[in-house]
């Protein structure tokens, strides 16, 4: 992981009870110049509970508008 | 002969069928008891094995009466040691909670049998299973035998198509939102991993990470978003194998300067966790080093180049050299061809595009 040069964004569900929530903060350092999203409502696979909302980061960080 | 054995020959002690399994030990007790008496009643004995025949006759007598009636078990049996019949009744001589703990375990039985067969799911061909999980626009390619089942939507002139990976025990339909947001103005791409979704078993049966990321590189190839100067990003999702697909195909098809990075997810084993997880987690920093040697870029630098050499004398880097052949040139992404023939395996049943 701490190979990664890519720009990187980190998704974690905040409500995660399958891989702690806490994790993503460790990916968060370890990637150099990532950014970390965390849905405080949303749990292990945020893409499916909400996808709108899990949605926004995403469409931000690929600079996509609307 | 004594009248009292006289009358248990005759007639078997009515006992034996109200309580069967106690009529035994009784029957066999009261003969003794007959012998004795007899005998210390200085009555010659009729022949010199009068007491044991007797007794054995009317345990006979007996056992056949309970078990022809009340068991139904072989006559032979009556043979047994009296006290034998109490264990082998549904009742025993303590009374009736064994009664109720075999019906209670027999009635478990049959619910189990019942539940069984309510949840029983038996296997299903693929084929069934199209109308449901690949309607349009699921299609599906036959990448060297391997049949793949991907959805690719989007208009075709976006020139950094969005690739989504799904995780592990997941399918393509876990992007079903975002491909549905992101299509309205990207290409999007996505597909079952082997083993996963609709797409089939792999043939050699090797699902390891470099297999993975092989797999993703050669569809993508099909695609040909791998080629020339074609730029792809990636998102996986957050198990360890989409990510370690992400950013392990992401680098190794990389053409350093060429590619503008792919935006995704990389949850490998994190901190913490790493040292816990087994053969998967080491894999993946070794892949991850691998990759990165490969792919990394002009900044990379080697800090074990004995290990690097090693490693890429492996069939990983080995695959991956033959990679960073001259490609061909590469068309437009719009000109995707598809292939011309249907899947070998089975022939989807709707029509694809």
């Amino acid at each position: 992981v701490a190979t990664l040069r890519q720009p990187t964004l980190i998704l974690w569900g905040a409500k995660d009870r399958v891989i702690a929530p806490a994790a993503a903060a460790g990916f968060e350092r370890r990637i150099p110049g990532s950014r970390r999203v965390m849905f405080e409502t949303l749990g292990h696979v945020p893409q499916e509970e909400d996808p709108a909302a899990s949605l926004v980061p995403v469409k931000a960080f690929l600079g996509i508008d609307g | 002969m004594d009248l009292k054995l006289q009358l248990l020959e005759t007639f078997p002690p009515r006992a034996a069928t109200a309580r069967p399994t106690r009529s035994a030990p009784t029957s066999a007790c009261a003969a003794t008891t007959a012998c004795t008496t007899a005998r210390s009643a200085g009555c010659p004995p009729a022949s010199p094995n009068f007491g044991s025949t007797t007794a054995v006759r009317l345990r006979r007598a007996s056992r056949r009466h309970d078990d022809g009636a009340a068991h139904g078990h072989h006559p032979d049996q009556g043979l047994m040691p009296p006290a034998y019949t109490g264990r082998h009744g549904l009742t025993h001589p303590c009374g009736a909670p064994m009664t109720w703990l075999l019906r209670a375990i027999g009635i478990l039985l049959m619910l189990t049998a019942v539940g069984v067969a309510l949840s029983r799911a038996p296997d299903r061909p693929v084929e069934s299973l199209v109308a449901r999980w690949a309607p349009p626009p699921s299609e599906f390619i036959d990448l060297d035998g391997q049949l793949v089942h991907l959805r690719d939507v989007g208009p075709r002139s976006d020139r950094l198509p969005i690739v989504l990976l799904h995780g592990t025990s997941a399918s393509l339909h876990t992007w079903a939102g975002w491909e549905a947001e992101l299509s309205k103005t990207r290409r999007v791409i996505s597909f079952d991993l082997p083993g996963f979704g609709l797409t089939g078993p792999r043939a050699d049966g090797r699902y390891g990470l470099d297999d993975d990321a092989r797999f993703t590189l050669a569809v993508l190839d099909r695609l040909q978003l791998a080629a020339g100067g074609a730029r792809r990003q990636l998102a996986g999702w957050a198990h360890r194998l989409a990510c370690r697909d992400a950013g392990a195909a992401a680098r190794r098809a990389a053409d350093p300067g060429r590619r503008r990075g792919p935006a995704g997810f990389d949850p490998a084993p994190a901190p913490g966790l790493a040292d816990r997880a087994p053969a998967g987690a080491r894999q993946d920093r070794r892949m991850a080093a691998a990759a990165g040697d490969g792919g990394a870029g002009p900044g990379h630098v080697l800090r074990r180049p004995a290990a690097h050499h090693r490693r890429r004398g492996g069939p990983l880097l080995r695959a991956d050299a033959a990679r960073r052949q001259p490609r061909r040139a590469a068309p437009a992404p719009a000109a995707v061809p598809r292939p011309a023939n249907t899947p070998t395996r089975w022939r989807p049943s709707a029509s694809r595009r």
